[in-house]
């Protein structure tokens, strides 16, 4: 792994290399039996992380751009990360197989991860979105909107496709069930 | 005469909860009840919150069954306890980024929201980390931040940049950095509206869960009143520790000055009650003329 450059990892530091995941113990634990469902879910639950952390990202952005907390070298390294994730996302997406019962859902994240895409796109001229008034900024305020609500369309915590990764979040660590104290 | 009163208010809770969540190395010891708190400033006709809790739409029933969160109400129904709706809340302190503090910005039309920029900056980052570190973005809802971004466009979100004193007269918010979260606050009140106060109270936020992380005991150690850091730490043990010390410094080492929001055991120390929903409501002090709500 490379030197890190004050809080920010370098654009060819290996950390940037998403390995392939797949958790299909998990998934059998979970309950599901079909063997394409698990095959699928296991190759889909990182690009929906990837597709949630570049919509977290560009929303930061904007947020850093409004606080004015955004300084340039790390909204540089920034959008060249939500690029790389995206272009990643985007063609990994394309090179699994899709049973047929997942067919929208694969539909819509392949939506979503182009509608990312264009936003990101919008967020390279960054000066037409510091006016907190700006209708460009609205614009993109608003698509973005539209994006997390696609993600919450196709989440499915109990397979670990989520919104909010709960596994080891303030106070959520898992307690005792009555399953578990039977 | 007080400036404020305080309150906490339960809002959910978890009722059996693996205490090695709550204080850091306490593997196999049993469970313990875990409010979902937030705390209320009051004083006259203008209130204050310190963090805002979840919003139970979108993944409050998945939390319910995963981690048994149960009972959870809406802030309206909540703040209704003590008289107040959330209209009525002028400022909401955000101690860190988590979907338990920050995630139901939306009911509270009228607060202006204070977050560390340091919080925002450092969550941003590491989601540009690849999946396999994902464990550092735990707790973290990306719609949050989407709603942060309304926040700022709608100018009612402040972003600081370390301390800032007298926030409003007799509140001063401090920062724990790179502790339980990247900037992680917490929020003093000086009640007498001091500078030098002998009437201070500390809203841990999460750097303080329950009792055991300000006076704990170690077996191994042989002793019985140390402070011990909450289970959660995205930054470091040694940083939960300084900042306790911090806090408690503050209150002059009177440690039921500090107040965790994670803690049943607040209901033997200060006027309660519990609601019809078998939710706590807690009365820290009461400002001025100020009626008990308990």
């Amino acid at each position: 792994m490379s030197r890190r450059e004050g809080a920010i990892h370098d654009p060819a530091c290996s950390i940037w290399d998403v390995p392939a995941d797949s958790q299909p113990e998990a998934l059998l634990a979970a309950g599901v039996r079909d063997e394409d469902m698990v095959a699928y879910l296991s190759a889909v639950r990182p690009l929906y992380d990837a597709l949630k952390r570049c919509l977290g990202q560009m929303g930061g952005v904007l947020l850093l751009l409004q606080a004015r907390g955004l300084e340039r070298g790390r909204g540089d390294v920034l959008m060249t990360s939500i690029r790389t994730q995206l272009d990643e996302a985007g063609e990994r997406l394309r090179c699994f197989p899709v049973p047929p019962k997942a067919g929208r859902h694969h539909a819509m994240l392949t939506g979503l991860a182009k509608a990312l895409c264009e936003i990101r796109g919008r967020l390279e001229r960054t000066v037409d979105l510091i006016d907190p008034s700006s209708v460009a900024l609205g614009a993109v305020v608003d698509a973005l909107f539209g994006i997390h609500r696609g993600l919450l369309a196709t989440a499915d915590p109990g397979v670990g496709l989520s919104p909010v990764d709960f596994t080891a979040a303030c106070c959520t660590c898992r307690p005792r069930t009555k399953a578990h104290a039977a | 005469m007080s400036l404020y009163s305080i309150y906490v208010l339960e809002y959910g809770f978890v009722p059996e909860y693996h205490k090695s969540g709550v204080v850091y190395g306490a593997h196999n010891q049993g469970y313990v009840k875990l409010p979902y708190c937030y705390a209320v400033i009051k004083g006259d006709n203008w209130a204050a919150m310190v963090d805002v809790g979840y919003n139970d739409r979108d993944y409050g029933r998945y939390l319910g069954d995963l981690f048994d969160v149960r009972n959870w109400r809406p802030p309206h129904d909540v703040l209704a306890e003590i008289g107040l709706t959330p209209e009525d809340i002028k400022a909401v302190f955000i101690t860190h980024a988590h979907f338990d503090h920050f995630g139901n910005v939306e009911a509270f039309p009228n607060a202006t929201f204070y977050i560390q920029k340091k919080e925002l900056q450092e969550w941003v980052w590491a989601m540009s980390l690849p999946d396999r570190m994902r464990w550092i973005l735990s707790g973290i809802d990306t719609g949050d931040i989407l709603r942060g971004v309304q926040l700022a466009r709608d100018k009612r979100l402040v972003v600081l940049d370390g301390p800032m004193e007298n926030v409003v007269p007799g509140i001063d918010l401090h920062v724990a950095y790179d502790s339980h979260t990247f900037a992680c606050m917490w929020v003093t009140v000086r009640n007498d509206g001091q500078a030098e106060s002998g009437d201070v109270w500390v809203l841990a936020g999460d750097l303080v869960y329950q009792f055991d992380n300000l006076q704990g005991a170690s077996e191994q150690l042989k002793i019985d009143d140390l402070y011990l850091p909450v289970g959660l730490a995205t930054g470091s043990q040694f940083n939960l520790i300084m900042a306790t010390e911090a806090m408690m410094k503050q209150v002059g080492y009177e440690a039921r000055r500090v107040i965790p929001v994670h803690e049943a055991r607040l209901e033997h120390t200060f006027p309660s009650r519990l609601t019809k929903h078998d939710l706590r409501v807690s009365e820290i002090c009461l400002g001025g003329d100020a009626t008990s709500a308990v």
